[in-house]
């Protein structure tokens, strides 16, 4: 009798063995989350293929939380809680998100599935790359919750910089089209300070339009912050070419603009040799 | 043998582990079952539990007798095994709590029993459990074993003064974190109850001598067991989990050895010409042994350094390959990058191999990364980080040796981090630091503070309140009132509330007011929209002052504009109806002003008589000409001749004039 109960259990085992197995495999036999990386129609054929393929699935297979199916917010809960290296989590997110379609990406913001700064950052700048007018509209709807504030600017930051590292005044036509308020002008002024830094000329030959989104102050009152915007321009321009800054300012017409650079110039401390 | 009640508890240990004798095992209960069963009581707050949590901690005491020779103070160890077992005992009976809170309110409500005791009870033994090993010692052996200076001198070496001094040290440290926490509690008082709590918390011989008796069978079951005796002990149960188990196994085992080869197409030369489809990938978990290989890793680190510009998706699988390489070929994989054109390019890979190595041995990938030449900096970066999160007391060890201010960075990165998922967790590290570091306190207080907020506020504002520097925390608090103000609005101004100066409080308040308004007025309005913001559909708070309506409404009109009619509607009395129409006024001036006019039209002709309404109204009439001149001109030329259109008409000429 005792032998008997034994077989069972053993039997039942193989049965139960037997479909584990078939259960985990499942998730790898589909069309995976890195489609978008092999699709036939897009494929690069390299002599490195079959490596990238096997990494990749070597990766997918070390945890559950690789797993398409599993939310991202799920996935840094499975993660961090095996208590190993914090940078395991942001590198296994990192490539989740980086296997994500755009779709995918939009859906898990939407979602509010994502809320931590590494892994917005990651999202907002890959969405930006591909689709920046599409995820800007998204924002302006307010289609992606955030938790807090630091969230909020994290993908306004991440959005803004990356689209205006690749087309600038075409963030600025899309700031204008905004509804004139508070969203609108703490956009403008992030942008402009980001466009003064990075191309502080072509920030200068856009000066009336970004100083219209930027005209605002806390208590209501207008006040067109031409000299603070111009001083930033200067100051960022004299670092990158001093030369140039000072003869487009020479050229400049006669008017509040002009006036607005060169008392900037004067406040200006000499650069170092 | 000798005497039992002279032998010393590492003698007791000696001797019971080696031979088994139980009157060493019931001596031993005997010196430190009253300390431990107080720690119980205390965290627990009832006899019954704390008593199985005793029994629970004897049982561990029983079965790891063997290991505990070289322990310095046994009760110290099983004053930490009781608040092991009763976080355990905690955990279990979460879910029954739960659903007995609502006939346990009532209970409360009708009769307070001796088991209520106040929330002090718990937070002390947590503390002392993180405090270090000698401060621990001290306060165990003097307060919870009442044992003399003397005898701890005799006991642990120095003299009976030092351990004196040290143990009025460590309770003062103690008081300190508790006051930390939100527990205000003189050392003195702290001592007092200690000592007395331990007398309170006496328990019966006859239930001792029980507990005993138990705790030696199972120390013995598993003792037999762990003597590889486990046959003789095969029972029907034991039986049949063996046979499922290996049915398991093996049709698991027979179904992976059959798609090895699928599994792993590198390990294929042919699979090189004809690469297989990702669809026909299968695979199981954490198989990283099976699949890895070093040229795998030499191939994507070439392809990577090759590259003509970095490239995201390649960096990140690289990183993530990164943390399956095996401990054996660290040292390899790390030349492999050492070998590297752009060093720069592969600092995040470099990072996370010492982060991969850290998980392994972080003390041997610490004396690597010191010779990990450009990739140092993230090396230690990584290698800490792991250790903080996987034994936070010997990283931080490690680190309070060297109080650097690379090492105060990786510390805070820590930090951060572990505010993502518990930033209780956090809190109590910095209290920690606090004590032995006061230099990182301010930054790292500060650090946790506003990112604890950022997920609950009011805990945060709660420990932040407990912070003595008033300066600090009156600073922090009202920025943290800000920030979470613009989400969930009462929290703000329930943080702002633990600002005891009166005028820095009003001044808190009203600016996470504005910040609430700019932010999240509009569900606030609207009832049933407010979500976690707070509904003020119902009127304005009885505490809000004039200013504060005035504030709000101002905020309001930034971005919600359209709600002036709900924010009307919340209006209690005419006085505050004319505090929405000044706020507003000014507030439209950012965003929309045509629709405001109800609130131009319908203040009183005062209010132009005044400096700051002449302003207001100015700002109105040409913030709106500016945006719709038609507009402006049109709606102004309809209004009654009075103080305000004359104000407005007068800007609007000195405007055309300039």
């Amino acid at each position: 009798m005792k032998y008997w109960i034994y077989l069972s259990a053993l039997t039942l085992g193989i049965g139960i063995g037997w479909l584990l197995f078939h259960s985990t495999s499942d998730s790898l036999h589909r069309h995976g989350p890195f489609e978008h990386e092999l699709s036939p129609t897009n494929r690069t054929v390299s002599r490195s293929e079959p490596n990238t393929a096997g990494m990749r699935r070597l990766i997918l297979s070390e945890t559950e939380a690789m797993d398409e199916k599993v939310p991202l917010d799920k996935a840094l809960e499975m993660l961090s809680s095996q208590r190993k290296s914090p940078l395991r989590v942001r590198a296994f997110l990192k490539s989740r998100i980086q296997w994500m379609t755009t779709d995918q990406l939009n859906q898990a913001l939407m979602n509010g599935e994502i809320q931590t700064r590494a892994e917005l950052q990651e999202a907002i700048r890959r969405l930006a790359r591909e689709d920046p007018e599409g995820t800007f509209n998204h924002l302006e709807a307010q289609h992606y919750p955030m938790q807090s504030m630091d969230n909020i600017y994290i993908v306004i930051d991440g959005l803004l910089q990356t689209w205006a590292d690749t087309d600038a005044p075409a963030v600025m036509a899309r700031l204008q089209k905004m509804k004139r308020g508070g969203s609108q002008q703490d956009m403008s002024l992030r942008f402009s300070d980001y466009w003064a830094k990075i191309n502080p000329a072509e920030a200068a030959d856009h000066f009336n339009d970004l100083i219209y989104l930027r005209n605002m102050q806390n208590q209501g009152t207008m006040v067109f912050t031409d000299d603070a915007y111009a001083r930033r321009i200067v100051q960022s321009w004299q670092e990158k070419d001093e030369s140039a800054m000072r003869h487009y300012i020479a050229a400049l017409s006669p008017g509040e603009e002009k006036n607005a650079f060169e008392n900037a110039l004067k406040n200006l401390k000499p650069s170092n040799p | 043998m000798g005497n039992i009640s002279d032998k010393t508890d590492q003698g007791l240990l000696q001797d019971f582990s080696q031979y088994g004798q139980e009157a060493d095992f019931a001596e031993l209960v005997r010196r430190h079952h009253a300390s431990a069963f107080a720690a119980a009581y205390r965290i627990c707050g009832d006899r019954t539990e704390a008593q199985d949590i005793l029994q629970q901690a004897l049982i561990v005491l029983a079965r790891r007798a063997g290991e505990l020779t070289r322990v310095t103070c046994l009760s110290a160890w099983l004053h930490r095994v009781v608040i092991l077992e009763a976080r355990k005992a905690q955990r279990k009976s979460y879910n029954r709590r739960k659903r007995e809170t609502m006939a346990y309110q009532i209970q409360e409500s009708s009769t307070i029993g001796p088991d209520a005791l106040p929330p002090i009870f718990p937070e002390m033994d947590m503390t002392l459990n993180a405090m270090s090993e000698k401060d621990r010692v001290v306060i165990t052996l003097h307060y919870l074993e009442n044992q003399t200076f003397k005898s701890i001198a005799a006991r642990l070496g120095g003299n009976a003064e030092a351990w004196q001094k040290r143990s009025i040290r460590a309770l003062q440290k103690l008081a300190d974190q508790l006051k930390r926490r939100g527990m205000a509690v003189s050392a003195v008082a702290l001592g007092a109850y200690l000592t007395s709590t331990r007398m309170e918390a006496g328990i019966s011989p006859a239930f001792l001598e029980t507990i005993t008796r138990h705790a030696l069978e199972a120390g013995s079951r598993n003792a037999v067991a762990t003597a590889g005796k486990a046959a003789l002990l095969l029972t029907m149960k034991t039986g049949i989990a063996i046979s499922l188990t290996s049915g398991i196994i093996l049709a698991y085992g027979w179904n992976v050895a059959e798609h090895v080869p699928a599994l792993f197409p590198w390990t294929d030369s042919s699979s090189i010409a004809s690469p297989i489809s990702p669809n026909d990938a299968i695979g199981i978990r954490g198989n990283r042994q099976q699949g890895f290989t070093m040229e795998m890793v030499k191939t994507a680190i070439a392809e990577y350094d090759g590259a003509e510009k970095p490239e995201a998706l390649s960096e990140s699988r690289l990183r993530s390959l990164m943390f399956l390489v095996p401990q054996k070929n660290m040292e390899e994989v790390l030349q492999l990058l050492l070998e590297t054109k752009d060093h720069a390019r592969f600092q995040d890979v470099a990072g996370a191999l010492f982060g991969c190595w850290a998980e392994y041995d972080p003390a041997a990938a610490l004396v690597h990364a010191g010779n990990a030449e450009d990739f140092s900096y993230q090396a230690k970066r990584a290698v800490m980080l792991t250790w903080l999160n996987q034994d936070a007391e010997s990283a931080l060890a490690v680190i309070l040796e060297d109080k650097s201010v690379e090492n105060r960075g990786f510390l805070a990165e820590f930090l951060t981090y572990q505010c993502e998922g518990k930033p209780e967790s956090a809190a109590g590290l910095v209290d920690r630091v606090a004590l032995d570091w006061p230099e990182a306190d301010d930054t790292l207080f500060t650090l946790v503070a506003r990112l604890w907020s950022r997920t609950d506020g009011l805990a945060a504002g709660a420990w932040v309140a407990t912070c003595s520097d008033e300066a600090l925390k009156n600073k922090l608090l009202k920025s943290m009132a800000m920030d979470v103000a613009k989400l969930r609005g009462f929290d703000g101004l329930a943080i702002a509330n633990h600002i005891e100066n009166e005028k820095a409080r009003l001044e808190a308040r009203n600016t996470a007011i504005y910040w609430w308004g700019i932010t999240t007025a509009g569900p606030s309005l609207i009832p049933g929209q407010s979500g976690p913001v707070g509904d003020l559909s119902n009127g304005f708070p009885p505490d809000w002052t004039h200013e504060n309506i005035r504030t709000f409404s101002q905020a309001a009109m930034v971005n919600y504009s359209n709600n002036l009619g709900d924010l009307l509607k919340i209006a209690q009395t005419d006085e505050q109806r004319i505090l929405i129409y000044e706020g507003a006024i000014k507030g439209s001036g950012w965003s929309n002003p045509g629709a405001v006019t109800a609130a131009a039209e319908q203040l009183p002709d005062s209010f132009a008589e005044t400096a700051p309404g002449k302003e207001t109204l100015k700002v109105f009439i040409r913030r709106w000409h500016e945006m719709d001149a038609h507009g402006a001109e049109s709606w102004l030329s309809k209004q009654t001749p009075g103080p305000k259109s004359q104000v407005m008409r007068e800007e609007l000429n000195r405007e055309g004039n300039k």
